[in-house]
């Protein structure tokens, strides 16, 4: 698959984030321990962000080091926008399971065939994806509890979670592991396209 | 573990070291008992799994056609050596979620049942026969009746509040039924394993066949 094609692919799902946002109930699961850890541990227990930083962590694994450390920073730093953007804006919560199901297929398919994803296409998809995804959370935790320190904590899980999985999938590559990168990519695209025919069910099928 | 005798060595001379039998024993111990707490139900939902995790990963375990199929694909991967023993289990979950997706839109696809008894039937004979086939072929075989499980799935998912964390327990599960097929194939490396398994796939293709006439009658 060339740059151009995958790039395509991105652009695509990431349009449907921008076009498919559909307001929700709050929610933002509380640990006990306060606004902060509320918002650490929000991508862990969320699994919409969880497999997508999952996907796109096997996907920097590929390119080695390098590619994780740009990754990282270029999701955060994304992340961090969309989250401090929509905390300002939102009046409500935002969610977009299509938008996310095809991005979650999108990245398990690139994983499971492991695309040569080039170091720059790579930094540009995960500020992206890293701002729409920042957004949802954003407008969640303005909806939650409305605290500062939520979205700083998101910001926090965001960045240890990435930092954690990008290591252990250059990790996993370099021992000649990347079979595992790859049915997990299997896994995620296989969860993307049941949760994409699952929201369709809702439009396309009569209820009952 | 007590009082365990070695097992044959592989064919290539080199005994399985102790950790590699106690690791395939387990595994097998693992697989039986999966397979005899499971009840005898044909891939329909019980109609109370909710929503959630668990319901999801209790769903490609409710019918005993599913785990036969899934099982056998591992094994046969397993007997099938690299690249087989991981693409096949990586290629059935994603052409599972294709039928899944197709029966959760609402697309009808006839002879689903018989489809299904019919994929541990071929599987059944290709783990009792021990067959080589291209991968390509492997594959294919594997990819069309991963459609008729997936769909037979789709068109059962209950309708549940978070179908995210239903679909990654569906999956996770199905990933899990392969492994354990793998986990068992891993005994093809001894003599006593291979003759084993090959009554496996026997099992295997009777239960197929019993299934055929259940969907056929």
């Amino acid at each position: 698959m060339s740059a151009r094609t995958s790039f395509g692919m991105a652009i695509t799902a990431f349009g449907a984030i921008l076009c498919a946002v559909q307001p929700a109930s709050a929610h933002l699961v509380s640990t006990e321990l306060g606004p902060f850890y509320d918002g650490a541990a929000h991508p862990l227990v969320t699994p919409d962000d969880l497999l997508t930083i999952l996907g796109l962590a096997a996907l920097a694994a590929f390119g080695g080091p390098a590619s994780g450390r740009r990754l990282l920073v270029a999701l955060v730093v994304g992340w961090s926008v969309g989250l401090v953007l929509a905390f300002g804006l939102a009046h409500r919560e935002w969610q977009a399971p299509i938008a996310t199901a095809c991005t979650l297929l999108v990245l398990g398919v690139a994983t499971l065939l492991k695309v040569p994803v080039p170091t720059l296409l790579l930094v540009a998809v995960g500020a992206v994806i890293g701002l729409a995804r920042g957004a949802l959370n954003g407008s969640a935790a303005r909806m939650a509890d409305g605290q500062w320190l939520s979205i700083v904590g998101i910001a926090a899980g965001v960045f240890a979670l990435t930092c954690m999985s990008a290591a252990l999938g250059v990790v996993l590559e370099k021992r000649g592991w990347s079979i595992a990168l790859r049915v997990g990519g299997s896994w995620i695209a296989a969860i993307g396209l049941l949760l994409l025919g699952w929201q369709l069910r809702t439009m396309l099928v009569p209820a009952g | 573990m007590h009082g365990r005798t070695s097992l044959p060595p592989s064919p290539t001379g080199r005994a399985p070291s102790a950790g590699v039998q106690a690791r395939a024993q387990a595994v097998f111990v693992t697989a039986v008992a999966v397979g005899a707490s499971t009840p005898t139900a044909l891939a329909h939902d019980t109609g109370n799994a909710g929503a959630g995790f668990v319901s999801g990963m209790l769903h490609p375990v409710s019918g005993f056609d599913h785990i036969a199929a899934m099982i056998a694909v591992g094994v046969w991967g397993a007997q099938l050596g690299r690249p087989a023993l991981w693409v096949l289990p990586v290629a059935f979950p994603l052409v599972m979620a294709i039928g899944g997706f197709l029966g959760l839109i609402g697309v009808r696809l006839p002879g689903v049942e018989i489809g299904i008894a019919l994929s541990a039937v071929a599987l059944g004979i290709m783990v009792m026969t021990e067959a080589k086939p291209v991968l390509a072929v492997a594959i294919a075989m594997v990819a069309v009746f991963a459609v008729f499980h997936g769909h037979a799935h789709g068109t059962e998912l209950p309708e549940s509040q978070s179908a995210i964390v239903y679909s990654i327990g569906f999956v996770i599960a199905t990933g899990i039924l392969h492994l354990v097929g793998i986990g068992i194939g891993t005994i093809h490396r001894w003599d006593r394993g291979r003759i084993a398994l090959r009554g496996l796939g026997g099992a295997i293709l009777a239960t197929g066949f019993v299934f055929l006439w259940n969907a056929l009658t």
